[in-house]
């Protein structure tokens, strides 16, 4: 029987009077991969934050590894690995220091493993931090997190700014973290793909709320899009159950739709369209859907046209 | 620890070499002073303003330097995620911040102690000791670098009472002045300073440990209670200082000196200059009313309690070589000088201050020759008529043939005003910011008074020139030309001494010698009050009393009565009580409700709130901008199960005692717990 790594207790925060972060419950099975997935200001970094205890919740309690995070020694912070939304570096250090100074702050380190990672982006040990590039900082960045041998690792948005490649490296790593089954990975990142790639488990925040919590798997199979051609402009959402999201794309309709049943089939059909069809098992659709209801998906631009009107 | 040593060091050495420039500057600028004669009697406090002001300069770059960089959110996040806690990395910033400090600031002070040591006192009238003031001052400035990162540290908004925690620091290193004072006053002072030293630090290190987490996370404890009382204190020195400072200094005088003058029958009478801020000195003549209350006084009376008392001047040897007291450093500002017969210059400092001179000691001596002083003038002995004012500059000299200067570079001794005075009053400071200082002559029946002004055609540098000339009803004669300063000079002579004592805010009381039949006398007479300056006044008017408080003002009634001997004058200062209670009663009432109201807003519990509004009442409306800034600003929602308000920081609602609902579910949520989540723990409160 696995263990719990992260939790999360009915966590909420305000920032002044806005809410930012409302009664979020979840817990994180060790060897497991999760997926932290919202649009910007869902909620992700702050939730993010209140388990690496940078900032105490408003209410709720939250804990990794068995600990509160309130309440967290540094010999249990050794255990954990962060990394930094932004990938922070101190500027004026080379990266041979930095590494020096992480090391001397963790208990264990792996320097071989540093070394081969910064050559894996083709990092001198003499360069400036200041100086490298968004994707040479990423690159630092990780090793740095992972060269602590972390038991749990967190990483707030590290694939920002790294090229397919790397990020393809990045994936095979935490692949590679979790394969003996005894650490757990919490990843907040905007790549659905990554996600899909590395994943067990997906947490979907919307509007600072936690929408689904579940494996990869249940998520797919749970989740069903369908499509019909209208030739209505407007329908009733409520009469179709379960409707996460509908987008229109001409006089072509596609529902996603939860836990789709024979009531829900009923439902798109009264609709009055043609060549209905049902298309199962389409995860960043699926997710897109979800993170659709809060804000608009169409271009930009057809948005000024119609602000415009 | 060591890696985080490094990392600040690397980080602070940046700033470290502007910071040593800006010292050595500005001590460069002050210590050249000292090479001519008038530069020695205000060197200490000079060394105390240029380092303070560098050194408060420093300690806020240093802390704005280690703090505000690593407080942004991924920096702050990236830094505490180690194995050091957050503790340990506040000490490593506060060690390598204190070590640079101390390498800018008391490197060069300690040079400067060196110099002026070696230098002193032959060459130079200096000597070690005055760079004392300027540590003690720079000490405390180190204060500003804990507020700095308090403020830095705080959650607070930048436009609310974020920048509260650097009015204590100020209020620190004002407490530096305490070496001036009188043992007694000084250690307490600076214990106090101390004190405050350390819960701003105690406090700053809370700060920065709970970041974002604020003062909530750690209500009880000790070191909450150090942040809690020095927010207090901010708040309150930061409603004095924009209520009632203001006022003190508009209402305030510029100068205001009351001279005794014992005329040739033996009678005192008050010579009174005085000017408010940016004006030119009025001057008044005035005979005091005062009467003889007393005949054959002891000769050598001195009370035993002259230490509590007001202004003393014990007449001892002017030769007194005693050994350099911790009280004295402020001697280099009342000191005086004087040619002695052999045509030496004699420079003379209090044993003490205002509250307590006990006599003189030489400070320093010079050689007749290093003057060249015209062979023309002979001037008498220390006993005669020869005054020198170290109060203006260049350094005057009267006797009765003429008032002489010595330049300031050159130490020649030049004549200013060649003209036989039978009488004077001696050369004190008065009048605007041009001036340097004001010479009263009395001739006969006249009272001339003469302003010194810069010159570029007087070879010394200075000019003496007519002011104006006030006829005097009447005459100031030149017996024993005894004359004492009333506030913090007093003149001695040994054959007919005179001083004054200080017996309560406006009474005086003045003691005199007669050289004629070995007798003494006292007389007693009150200051007119529009002669008082307005800083020995207690302001009970609304300016102050917004800024101050109910208490503070009573305290300085009563200290005011308990200062007062023999309740001399107690009938007047009762009065000015009573008159001004209905105003302390209404800024009492009004610091009450403010109090109140803010502990409603920031949603404090009943017995809080009736503490803070106890607090208000007694401490004034500081205790309201205190509650502000102590407590974190609570919101509010509306509860679903009674509709009033409840906290959103509180499980259960204050009213009806309601759990939080769970959000509304979509029926589009798709939670599918871990399967053994809910056996291992439970994760839903409800």
């Amino acid at each position: 029987m696995s263990e719990i790594s992260i939790s999360a207790n009915a966590l909420t925060k305000y920032f002044g009077s806005r809410l930012v972060v409302d009664q979020v419950s979840f817990a994180l099975p060790k060897g497991t991969v999760t997926g932290l997935i919202g649009l910007n200001g869902a909620g992700k970094t702050t939730t993010l934050r209140m388990l690496m205890g940078l900032l105490a919740p408003t209410r709720g309690h939250c804990e990794v590894l068995g600990v509160d995070s309130r309440c967290w020694t540094p010999e249990h912070r050794c255990r954990i690995g962060y990394t930094v939304e932004g990938h922070f570096l101190y500027g004026w250090m080379k990266v041979r220091e930095s590494e020096f100074f992480q090391r001397k702050s963790f208990d264990r380190w792996n320097s071989i493993l540093f070394q081969q990672t910064i050559a894996r982006f083709g990092i001198s040990p003499d360069q400036v931090c200041g100086r490298l590039s968004r994707g040479q900082r990423a690159g630092v960045s990780l090793a740095l997190t992972l060269c602590a041998e972390p038991e749990v690792l967190i990483l707030d948005d590290p694939s920002l700014g790294l090229d397919p490649i790397s990020r393809r490296a990045l994936n095979s790593t935490i692949l590679d973290f979790v394969a003996d089954g005894t650490r757990t990975v919490l990843l907040s990142t905007h790549m659905l793909d990554d996600v899909e790639r590395v994943a067990d488990r997906i947490l979907l925040m919307v509007n600072s709320r936690i929408l689904v919590d579940a494996t990869l798997d249940a998520f797919c199979s749970r989740t069903c899009m369908w499509t019909v051609e209208l030739d209505q402009n407007t329908i009733a959402p409520n009469s179709i159950p379960g409707l996460v999201h509908a987008t229109q794309l001409g006089n072509r309709w596609q529902f996603a739709v939860v836990d789709s049943d024979q009531e829900t089939e009923s439902a798109l059909s009264r609709l009055g369209g043609c060549n209905l069809q049902r298309h199962e098992g389409v995860f960043d659709e699926g997710v897109i859907a979800y993170l659709s209801r809060t804000r608009d998906n169409t271009s930009f631009l057809n948005a000024q046209t119609a602000g415009a009107r | 620890m060591s890696s985080l040593f490094w990392k600040e060091f690397r980080e602070t050495v940046r700033w470290f070499p502007f910071c040593l420039l800006l010292v050595v500057v500005l001590l460069w600028m002050k210590v050249p002073g000292a090479k001519s004669i008038s530069g020695v009697q205000s060197l200490s406090s000079e060394l105390m303003s240029a380092a303070g002001v560098a050194a408060f300069v420093i300690a806020v770059a240093l802390a704005g330097a280690q703090f505000a960089f690593d407080q942004k959110t991924s920096a702050r996040a990236f830094l505490l995620h180690r194995k050091q806690s957050a503790r340990q990395i506040f000490h490593a910033k506060v060690a390598v911040g204190a070590l640079f400090y101390m390498l800018a600031v008391f490197a060069p002070l300690i040079y400067t102690s060196f110099y002026l040591e070696w230098m002193g006192p032959e060459r130079l009238p200096t000597t070690w000791y005055q760079t004392v003031p300027a540590m003690v001052c720079c000490f405390f400035c180190f204060s500003f670098y804990f507020g700095l990162s308090w403020v830095i540290s705080r959650p607070a908004r930048w436009l609310g009472t974020r920048l509260l925690p650097l009015f204590a620091p100020a209020l620190i290193t004002m407490s530096s002045g305490g070496v001036y004072t009188p043992v007694p006053i000084n250690a307490s002072v600076l214990v106090f300073g101390l004190a405050s030293f350390l819960l701003l630090a105690f406090a700053s290190r809370s700060a920065y440990e709970n970041g974002e987490k604020s003062i909530a996370t750690q209500a009880e404890t000790p070191i909450a209670f150090a942040a809690k009382s020095t927010l207090f204190l901010s708040s309150l020195v930061a409603v004095w200082a924009v209520f009632s400072a203001p006022w003190f200094i508009v209402g305030s005088t510029d100068q205001n000196y009351q001279v005794v003058k014992i005329d040739s029958k033996g009678e005192p009478w008050l010579v009174n200059t005085f000017s408010v801020v940016g004006s030119f000195a009025n001057q008044s003549v005035t005979r005091l009313p005062i009467v003889e209350d007393a005949s054959n006084v002891a000769v050598q009376e001195v009370p035993e309690d002259w230490r509590e008392r007001g202004n003393y001047f014990v007449p001892v040897s002017k030769e007194t070589e005693s050994g350099w007291d911790f009280r004295m450093l402020h001697q280099t500002q009342s000191g005086e000088w004087f040619l002695d017969d052999k045509g030496r210059i004699l420079a003379y400092e209090y044993q003490g201050n205002q509250k307590g001179a006990i006599g003189f000691r030489v400070i320093e001596r010079k050689a007749a020759d290093e003057i060249s002083r015209p062979s023309t003038k002979t001037f008498n002995t220390l006993q005669g008529n020869q005054f020198l004012s170290t109060w203006i500059k260049p350094n005057l000299f009267i006797d009765a043939h003429g008032i002489y200067v010595v330049g300031p570079k050159d130490r020649q001794c030049y004549t200013l005003l060649d003209k036989s005075i039978d009488g004077f009053s001696g050369a004190y400071q008065g009048g605007g910011k041009d001036s340097y200082g004001l010479i009263v002559v009395a001739s006969g029946k006249t009272v001339t008074i003469y302003r010194v002004e810069k010159s570029d055609t007087n070879p010394a540098g200075f000019a003496l020139v007519q002011g104006k000339t006030l006829d005097t009803e009447i005459e100031l004669g030149s017996h024993g030309n005894t004359f004492v300063f009333l506030g913090d000079v007093n003149w001695p002579a040994p054959t007919d001494w005179t001083w004054v004592s200080h017996r309560s805010e406006k009474e005086y009381r003045v003691y005199r010698k007669r050289s004629t039949d070995e007798k003494s006398v006292s007389y007693t007479f009150e200051l007119p009050n529009k002669w008082v300056p307005e800083s020995l006044k207690v302001n009970y008017g609304p300016e102050t009393t917004v800024g101050m408080s109910a208490l503070s003002l009573l305290a300085q009634g009563i200290g005011n009565l308990m200062s007062t001997p023999d309740l001399v004058g107690i009938e007047a200062v009762i009065e000015e009580l009573w008159s001004a209670a209905p105003m302390i009663a209404v800024m009492a009432i009004l610091a009450t409700v403010l109090a109140y109201a803010m502990a409603r807003v920031r949603r404090l519990s009943t017995r809080q709130q009736i503490i803070w509004s106890l607090i208000g009442f007694l401490f004034g409306i500081g205790a309201a901008l205190a509650v502000l800034a102590i407590y974190p600003q609570v919101h509010s929602v509306q509860c679903a199960r009674c509709g009033r308000k409840r906290r959103v920081d509180r499980d259960r609602c204050e009213c009806c005692n309601a759990k939080w609902e769970l959000p509304a579910t979509e029926g589009i949520e798709i939670i599918e717990p871990w399967e053994n989540k809910l056996e291992s723990r439970e994760l839903l409160i409800h």
